[in-house]
């Protein structure tokens, strides 16, 4: 009896000890976007290699890029890739053409991920589709205004406001007060010359990006619920004209032709009063070894309320070599202790549990603003189609900037958008 | 026109041709030794004291080396392959006239098609064949889709060389391919050198190919410089340092080049 | 019997020695190029999308005529015959010039060669990218130098206008030297007797560049300019990293349009039609430039 009890507990003992190398000599591959959350994440790596025995390998490319690069693998039995990360234009397609795989199981039996830790609207974003969930959110870049606190502190500034307006200079609250303000800001200040607004005219990706600001704000959108297009609406119109107005007389002139760059450098260099941008550009605005407005700067949300949402989620291909693994790999990247270190380090959070962790708000005391900010942010459009119609919009919209008439730039787009909308099956009549 | 005179005017407008190509490039070396702050400072400080941080972060980051090695075993090897091939081929078009007019037109048309949608059926075969991220797997479709190029512009410098001398060879007894290999190859080297040459560079700069059918292993420099645009704005400094370091070995290579082209030359003329 | 051969046989020979020589390039060629091109003229009669890849219909010309309605379509096609017509020439131009005075005898030749290879080893992507750096309308290098000589800044990228000419400028600065290394290499391959004759006739430098020169240099001209008109049409990184064919749609070359419609649309089969359209449009342009070229020999 004895013999037999000690050949059960060796038996048991063994079972777990090769269970616990299940994974190991194993190898699974990513493809990663050269952001500073993805160096983050690499040096974390050899703690994930020595826990589970998985090497982890990150293929770096640039985002544009990665959409291209993905279509072939994506649509092949299987890729290269065990695991992806899904930029928000793009959660609507993969789903859509059925290349992801459904993570809900997954999450049921790993106890580490707690999903109500996500914030809703990340979740809506890069999380669910349909009702399924098929991403895990990874990394946001919800937009909102940054904009010089030595210039709105000025009293020599405030008064002159205060006499031209009637009214005290102040964060503007919605979109024709942004503009008004940046038309004002537009001027010679110590010495330098000052532009109310850094935009980014460039299309499709920039122009797009920006305005959908100026379009949430205003209570404007690109399609209703039964997927037609209201984008030539009052609002959107609206939107379009004061975009144009800014972009004319509260901004640089080479504005039209600015991508995210070359609007960020304004800005860095002193420049700009303000920046509709991602969130996390502030501490690179206030980092000394990257901007001459450093302690210069704040943040706060949209004027209008309601800023441009974006960010990436984790997926699992259906052409994984190894979904298992992957799954291991993403689970522990998103497992709170891994995530707050990540946010620690510099990381772009999406869940609430890391945004309120007091070691991660002591370090960066505007965090709480920013979980609002994420919280409160729209993104564009998920579906098939949505990277053209970005393109469409994008079209049109510079095409506005350059003279062409609002109202018919929206039209032409709004045909456009219907056709998509049809194409991918989702209008209703 | 005295010689003098025309020699004066020739080194001024090679002069000025090469510092409208030397200026970029040197702002661009610049770039890669200035900290962040200074990049795009306007004015620009002239004086700053310059870091090698950014070519560190090329070679740990980005592992640049690596991409560099991969461009060139394979640039090197495509060209190598189809100096040969286009030769031979040339050849036959020209003196053959093998096919007519419609067989040289239909290789020349390869190369109007934009490649973009001959890139999924490329990675079709290459995953059927298993050639995904393996350096052999990109050579061959440079050396295919380069070959029709190559062949072209060999045909031109082909056609100045003088049928006489070939008959001359073949009634002292060479076989056709001796006729090529002692007559035709050394005088048309300057062509054959500037094709090859061509196709190099044609390898080392192509992008979309490289990008859908490497991976890490195989990856060339095209596609990590691209992968320095991010949505965190450009990294100046590394994209800038490896900027220099894909040309550096270029331009030492360029000399060695000139020296072979003139020895070439210079073989031909003992004919 | 010997040295009698009829001369069937020494033309079939001779045709026999053509396809030996031409076969290991045609089989290169076959084994990666054909299949691509058959699997995209195929799917450009079909319904071949990345959402849906099966060949299961067929629709003949739709993918073809489909996008004759869409203005930007035409918009492109303009675009991309205005950006090559103005690329083209210039490059010959400035490339002949400078490959003419590198190929006298003068002293630093193999520094000036060097040079002029430094651009053509710069990805496009690189060099799109640090242009737009220079051209930065507030913070780059470029306006701040005009400003030094009183000049106004120009908005390089901003205005649909320039931009246009902007993008011919970079493509000029990043590919003459294509034309010159072409071209010097003609210069330097052609025989000297019929200069050193020339000269002892009492000829002009112009009498003996028109007379003798350019004549010799045809093939190489011919070949040079047909090359790089073809790639001309086929212009897609430098605008997609300068100006995603914007502002506006003033730089929209036909490439981008492709690119959209295989990325965005995720319409493989529109795409493939696309392409064989703009491969028919420059087949013809070219192969009637060619004869062109030939003819005024």
């Amino acid at each position: 009896m004895k013999r037999f009890t000690s050949l059960i507990v060796a038996g048991l003992v063994g079972l777990t000890l090769v269970s616990g190398t299940a994974f190991a000599g194993r190898e699974i591959k990513l493809l990663m976007e050269a952001v500073p959350d993805t160096f983050i994440i690499k040096d974390l790596l050899p703690e994930f290699e020595k826990e589970t025995g998985i090497k982890v390998k990150f293929e770096i490319v640039n985002y544009a890029q990665m959409h291209a690069k993905l279509l072939p693998q994506l649509i092949s039995s299987e890729g290269s890739y065990d695991a992806i990360v899904v930029d928000n234009y793009w959660a609507g397609e993969f789903p859509a053409a059925g290349w992801l795989v459904p993570l809900d199981e997954y999450v049921e039996k790993t106890p580490a991920i707690d999903i109500s830790a996500y914030l809703p609207s990340m979740l809506d974003m890069v999380g669910y589709w349909r009702g399924k969930l098929y991403m895990l959110p990874f990394y946001n870049y919800a937009m909102s205004l940054i904009y010089r606190t030595d210039m709105m502190e000025d009293p020599e500034l405030q008064a002159e406001y205060q006499a031209q307006y009637g009214e005290p200079l102040s964060i503007s609250r919605s979109v024709e007060d942004y503009v008004k303000l940046c038309k004002f800001m537009t001027r010679e200040y110590k010495g330098k010359k000052i532009y109310g607004s850094s935009m980014q005219g460039l299309k499709p990706d920039p122009i797009v990006m920006e305005w959908s600001n100026y379009l949430f704000s205003l209570g404007g959108d690109y399609y209703n619920e039964k997927w037609h297009p209201i984008i030539n609406n009052e609002a959107g119109v609206k939107a379009v004209k004061l975009y144009g107005e800014n972009i004319a007389k509260g901004a640089p002139p080479g504005s039209p032709g600015y991508g995210f760059d070359e609007a960020y450098h304004m800005v860095a260099e002193g420049n700009a009063f303000s920046y509709i941008t991602y969130n996390w550009m502030l501490p690179e605005l206030n980092d000394v070894e990257k901007s001459k407005v450093a302690g210069k700067v704040d943040i706060e949300p949209m004027p209008g309320g309601i800023g441009l949402n974006g960010g990436w989620g984790w997926a699992i291909p259906n052409s994984s070599p190894d979904k298992e693994a992957a799954w291991k790999f993403i689970s522990w990247v998103e497992s709170f202790p891994i995530a707050k270190r990540r946010a620690l380090i510099g990381g772009s959070p999406t869940r609430y549990d890391v945004f309120t962790s007091y070691d991660v708000v002591k370090k960066y005391p505007w965090y709480p603003k920013v979980m609002w900010i994420v919280g409160t942010a729209k993104p564009v459009p998920e579906f098939l189609y949505s990277t053209q119609m970005i393109e469409v919009v994008g079209r049109e919209l510079s095409l506005a900037v350059g003279g062409k008439d609002p109202q018919a730039a929206m039209d032409d787009a709004t045909k456009e958008l219907e056709e998509l909308a049809k194409r991918a099956g989702l209008y209703v009549k | 026109m005295k010689k003098k005179t025309l020699d004066i005017i020739t080194y001024f407008v090679l002069t000025l041709f090469s510092l409208g190509i030397l200026l970029p490039i040197l702002w661009i070396f610049r770039t890669s030794l200035a900290p962040r702050l200074i990049s795009y400072k306007i004015p620009p400080d002239w004086l700053f004291r310059p870091t090698f941080s950014n070519y560190l972060d090329l070679a740990e980051m980005y592992e640049f080396l690596k991409y560099l090695s991969n461009s060139f075993f394979i640039a090197g090897s495509a060209t190598l392959i189809i100096i040969p091939l286009a030769s031979l081929a040339a050849y036959s078009f020209i003196r053959f006239r093998t096919g007519g007019e419609s067989l040289r037109w239909a290789i020349l048309g390869t190369q109007m098609l934009p490649p973009i949608v001959l890139a999924l059926p490329l990675f079709v075969i290459f995953k059927y064949l298993n050639l995904i991220d393996r350096h052999l797997g990109l050579t061959l479709v440079y050396t295919s889709f380069n070959l029709p190029l190559a062949i072209w512009i060999l045909m031109g410098f082909f056609e100045d060389i003088p049928v006489e001398l070939e008959e001359a060879a073949l009634i002292d007894g060479a076989s056709p391919l001796q006729t090529f290999a002692r007559i035709v190859f050394p005088l048309g080297a300057p062509g054959i050198m500037a094709t090859g040459i061509l196709n190099f560079i044609l390898c080392w700069n192509e992008f979309l190919f490289a990008l859908i059918l490497t991976g890490d292993k195989s990856g060339t420099v095209p596609v990590i410089l691209a992968a320095m645009q991010t949505e965190r704005g450009v990294m100046w400094g590394v994209l800038a340092s490896g900027t220099i370091l894909a040309i550096a070995p270029m331009v030492l290579i360029s000399f060695f080049v000139r020296k072979y082209l003139v020895r070439g030359l210079t073989f031909g003329a003992l004919k | 019997m010997q040295g009698e051969i009829s001369i069937q046989s020494w033309k079939k020979y001779r045709r026999q020695i053509g396809y030996t020589f031409i076969t290991p390039a045609l089989i290169v060629l076959l084994s990666f190029i054909l299949y691509p091109l058959l699997f995209a003229f195929i799917m450009s009669f079909s319904t071949y999308t990345f959402v849906h890849p099966q060949f299961d219909r067929f629709v003949g010309l739709k993918n073809y005529t489909s996008s004759f309605h869409d203005k930007y379509f035409w918009n492109s096609l303009l675009v991309t015959f205005k950006f090559s017509a103005l690329v083209v020439p210039l490059e010959f131009c400035l490339g002949l010039t400078i490959a003419l005075f590198l190929n006298r005898e003068i002293k630093f030749k193999n520094i000036f060669y060097a040079i002029v290879i430094i651009p053509l080893v710069m990805s496009p992507v690189a060099v799109g990218l640090i242009w737009r750096m220079f051209l930065h309308p507030e913070l780059g290098i470029a306006n701040y130098l005009l400003s030094m000589i009183k000049l106004p800044p120009v908005n390089w990228l901003g205005s649909p206008k320039v931009a246009f000419f902007t993008v011919i400028m970079v493509d000029i600065w990043h590919q003459v030297s294509f034309m010159i290394l072409l071209l010097l290499s003609g210069l330097m391959s052609l025989p000297k007797e019929p200069f050193e004759a020339a000269t002892v006739d009492g000829a002009t430098r112009i009498q003996q560049f028109v007379y003798i020169t350019l004549p010799l240099l045809e093939p190489v001209i011919a070949v040079a300019l047909l090359i790089r008109t073809i790639f001309a049409f086929r212009t897609f990184d430098l605008i997609y990293v300068m100006t995603r064919g914007g502002p506006g749609v003033s730089t929209d070359v036909f490439s981008y349009y492709i690119y959209r419609a295989t990325f965005m649309g995720l319409n493989l089969a529109e795409a493939s039609a696309l392409s064989y359209i703009l491969l028919i449009i420059v087949m013809v342009f070219v192969m009637f430039l060619f004869r062109i070229i030939r003819r005024a020999q």
